[in-house]
């Protein structure tokens, strides 16, 4: 079952995506509770005594066309995307979850209900769906995470459905039903307990994917609003000096990229590391 | 010794529609094939007796287990519970009396929740029955655990702990542990190796005299139906054919196909090897049974009436019938 | 075979399933090998043709097993190969598994048909149509009626009956030496179970073909075995003629075993059961295997392991009782 090499390869940049991901929560975490007091430049402190400076030992990345330090707004952007891509994916895996339970364990119309209504969701690309909403209900950070919550769902929805039709049947639904149990109570007690595994493993994979379309959003500037030091919009604000002085645009992006191959690589291996043991059982 | 029986079958009937039918065509009716699971299935359990059903695959006995407790809604037919009639109750009421009526299912593997504790497990028909005093539930359970052979440290334990015979136990557990009247065993010991095998027929020949239970024990293997019934059914093709005491229908097997059921029984007796079974010809498909008496095609005896008409049940001997034409000649 | 030991590596650890096999089987005879699950019958079954998935079975030095005097327990794999059909067959519990969905029946019989006249020193292959007799020929001597139109039907539209008398074609077109059956009528109705142990005892006479007939059922094994062989924790505990095994079973587990079914004619005494369960393969109990249930164990139990020693005529048996 092992193909030893491509696993353990896998395995060990999974690993390494882990720490950094890791790495990453802590340091927004950190940021979050401590807020800017730790950081070496105020982010929002314009100078325009040392605007557009290349990086240096006084400024690590720089700094911005009204200089700003890009580091120190790197910083204090991390938490941003973190908080984002955590409500969003939480609150889709409940509430779609949930929905796509119903759905699968009810079957008849209230499956038909949900499962049209997520196909109409799913027939567009996550990104130009939610760029749509963020127009209608405009920019915002705030703002694009409704957009976001609104397009994600849909895919846990799937997921729990298809998780729970596979479960329906078994022989242990069966016994909950023979023993008397309303279906309020089997769904909470064997239908969700049993699902919430692969959608957690979906889940982790997910957040890097939040994390992009919603730096993606800031980026095309329906996200997060000047002088908001979240890295997407640090990425649009830094266009016009890409030749000049790429240190704007480029070190944010560069941040952006780093986070989500890391939770994508960490998500990947969580998910086989559950594959072969689901397929051992 | 007449007394009401605890549970009455009557008439019970269960079709399924099989093949590509449009939704629409389904509502209106008109699919292309039916499958007949049950086809009029009749009896009664009194109480402290227990019905043996004995039939191989595909004869309807499972469809019997879940249509007789309305797990699946039959197509037809009663079934009754002590005065109340469970077909015709609303769903709400149905669900409450299911404490009072429990099934011990086959595998004990897929049987319980593999992500539930045991203590959760057995306590499940408690919740379903409203009881919501923790200690009330947690002595219960514990009560019940060691009636069933199970330390008391199980309660904490998940499933896959616990070896299949200790399973088995779990689920007997959870089908006791609100003091059912009734009790449906479908094929229980199916999965399990002989010496455990043992080990929990006694344990449920204890039970049922314990808590005097009136249950139904379903099971393709005739020697088990036979060492836990009182009363024996014998099913094919969907219909009971032959019904009655066990003594009776071991010295007097009056149906064609009972007696080759029992012809073809391996004897744990070498010495008794018999030379030849009369037995040819495989089960009927369901789809299509056959006209009249359903066993003609494989019986040895069948005559020109067999597949014409279909046999009523004949009493060959105290409360002992079988439905065939021979016995009516 | 002699001393056969094999073992699993497993994540748990090692499982010992079979801890020194002593088995034989004679020309002519149907040999019932009869154990609970766990024991390591079907593993036995298959270690005779290799068929154990070799990395992680592992047959241990010192195991032999001697087809017509020549050890085959150390050929290779493509020396095993030419063995398999030929001299050795084997047939298993679930038939769907065995035969291939997407080819006829008539086709699989015909490939077994050939497969034997390639192997053996005829040059001339037969013609197509003489296959073709050749498989109704095989399907007629499992009493299949009508063997033209079985043979062209496809697995899947075959009963589980009809599967497994087709699998018996399969192999006995190919005229085995020993036939290893592991569970083959497991699966089936007890009517059909016994339209196909009839089946296998006629063909054996007919083909003269010996039978290494593996089975939890005791009752299945009076109808058909010879001589039975009792397996327990990777070894055999007893081994005698069909009759004397169930007149005088002279192992505790067998006695237990034989006393834990129930009996048509003692329906109203409990039946007696064995306490405990079959032992971990992966940490059996030191000495003799069965101590822990066993009612009569002494203290020698519990720390060697006895040998399997002819006790009577024809009567073999693993305990200090005896």
């Amino acid at each position: 079952m092992r193909l030893t090499g491509a696993y353990l390869l896998r395995n060990k940049l999974s690993l390494a995506g882990g720490v950094i991901a890791g790495a990453y929560l802590v340091l927004a975490t950190i940021v979050a509770l401590l807020g800017e007091r730790m950081l070496p430049y105020n982010p929002y402190a314009q100078n325009f005594a040392a605007t557009l400076l290349p990086p240096s030992v006084t400024h690590l990345f720089g700094t911005d066309d009204l200089g700003r330090d890009i580091f120190s707004r790197v910083i204090a952007g991390a938490p941003i995307d973190a908080q984002i891509a955590f409500i969003v994916v939480l609150v889709s895996l409940a509430l779609g979850g949930t929905l796509g339970a119903f759905a699968g364990y009810f079957g008849g119309v209230v499956e038909d209900v949900v499962m049209r209504v997520t196909d109409v969701f799913l027939a567009f690309p996550a990104l130009i769906l939610a760029m749509a909403v963020a127009i209608a209900i405009g920019p915002g950070l705030i703002n694009s995470m409704m957009a976001l919550l609104v397009v994600w769902w849909p895919w846990y929805a799937r997921i729990a459905r298809g998780e729970a039709l596979a479960i329906k049947n078994s022989q242990y639904m069966e016994a909950a039903r023979a023993v008397g149990l309303k279906n309020i109570q089997i769904i909470a007690r064997h239908v969700l307990p049993n699902i919430l595994m692969p959608l957690l493993v979906y889940a982790t994979l997910d957040i890097s994917n939040v994390i992009l379309t919603g730096s993606i959003l800031s980026f095309i500037g329906l996200g997060a609003q000047p002088p908001q030091p979240e890295w997407g919009r640090m990425v649009f604000d830094g266009q016009d000096y890409l030749s000049g002085a790429w240190w704007m645009s480029v070190l944010p992006a560069l941040a952006i990229f780093i986070v989500v191959l890391a939770f994508s690589l960490f998500g990947d291996g969580l998910r086989d590391a559950f594959d072969p043991k689901l397929r051992r059982r | 010794m007449q007394s009401q029986p605890v549970l009455s079958v009557t008439d019970l009937v269960k079709h399924y529609a099989v093949g590509r039918a449009s939704l629409l065509a389904k509502r209106l009716g008109r699919t292309k094939r039916v499958l007949h699971a049950l086809d009029g299935v009749t009896f009664d359990v009194a109480r402290d007796e227990t019905l043996g059903i004995v039939g191989e695959s595909g004869c309807g006995k499972t469809t019997l287990a879940r249509t007789m407790l309305l797990l699946t809604p039959p197509t037809s037919g009663k079934v009754r519970f002590r005065e109340k009639e469970l077909t015709a109750l609303p769903n709400d009421e149905l669900r409450k009396l299911r404490p009072k009526i429990q099934i011990v299912f086959q595998d004990p593997i897929s049987s319980l929740d593999s992500r539930m504790r045991v203590r959760d497990i057995v306590a499940e028909p408690l919740v379903a029955a409203d009881v919501k005093d923790r200690a009330v539930i947690r002595d219960k359970v514990a009560a019940i655990l060691e009636k069933v052979g199970l330390s008391q440290d199980a309660m904490n334990r998940f499933p896959h702990q616990f070896s299949g015979g200790q399973r088995q136990r779990i689920g007997i557990a959870r089908a006791l542990v609100c003091g059912p009247e009734f009790l449906v065993l479908d094929e229980p010991t199916s999965a399990l190796d002989a010496s455990i095998q043992a080990q929990v027929l006694n344990l449920l020949r204890r039970l049922q005299k314990d808590m005097r239970l009136s249950s139904v024990f379903i099971s393709h293997n005739i020697n088990v139906v036979c060492y836990m019934s009182d009363r024996i059914a014998v099913m094919y093709a969907g219909e009971i054919v032959e019904m009655g005491p066990t003594m009776s229908m071991l010295s007097k097997p009056s149906h064609p196909y009972t007696q080759t059921l029992l012809a073809s029984v391996p004897r744990v007796d070498p010495s008794q090897r018999r030379a030849n079974t009369e037995i040819t010809g495989e089960q009927p498909s369901p789809v299509s049974p056959p006209s009249g008496c359903r066993f003609h095609p494989r019986c040895p005896y069948a005559f020109e009436k067999c597949s014409q008409m279909k046999p009523e049940q004949t009493v060959v001997a105290p409360n002992h019938w079988a439905a065939c034409h021979l016995l009516t000649k | 075979m002699q001393n056969v030991r094999l073992e699993f590596g497993t994540e748990q650890g090692i499982v010992h399933a079979l801890r020194g096999v002593d088995l034989t089987v004679h020309e002519n005879e149907v040999l019932g090998l009869v154990g609970e699950s766990g024991c390591g019958k079907t593993v036995l079954g298959l270690s005779v043709l290799g068929l154990n998935p070799s990395p992680p079975a592992k047959l241990l030095e010192g195991s032999r097993i001697l087809f017509r005097e020549k050890d085959i327990a150390k050929l290779a794999p493509d020396e095993i190969a030419l063995l398999r059909g030929t001299g050795i067959s084997m047939i298993f519990q679930e038939p769907a598994t065995s035969l291939n969905p997407v080819f006829t029946i008539g086709d699989q019989i015909a490939e077994s048909i050939r497969l034997r006249f390639q192997r053996s020193e005829n040059t001339n292959q037969p013609s197509s149509s003489a296959i073709n007799d050749q498989v109704h020929e095989a399907l007629r001597l499992v009493k299949i009626a009508d063997p033209e139109r079985i043979a062209r039907r496809y697995p899947h539209e075959l009963s589980g009956g009809m599967k497994q008398r087709a699998m018996i074609a399969m192999m006995m077109a190919s005229k085995p030496s020993l036939l290893i059956a592991d569970e083959p009528t497991t699966a089936l109705d007890v009517t059909i179970q016994s339209q196909i142990l009839r089946l296998m005892r006629d063909l054996m006479t007919e083909i003269k073909t010996s039978i290494l007939f593996i089975t939890h059922d005791l009752g299945v094994i009076a109808e058909i075995a010879d001589r039975v062989a009792v397996m327990y924790a990777g070894r055999i505990v007893e081994e005698a003629d069909v009759n004397g095994l169930f007149k005088d079973p002279l192992h505790p587990y067998t006695q237990g075993l034989l006393a834990s079914l129930p009996k048509l004619s003692e329906l109203d005494r409990e039946i007696q059961q064995l306490p405990g369960s079959v032992p971990d393969a992966i940490n059996p109990p030191g000495g003799c295997s069965f101590h822990p249930r066993c009612k009569f164990v002494m203290d020698r139990c519990r720390t060697e392991q006895p040998e399997l020693k002819e006790v009577k005529l024809g009567h073999k048996v693993a305990c200090y009782l005896h």
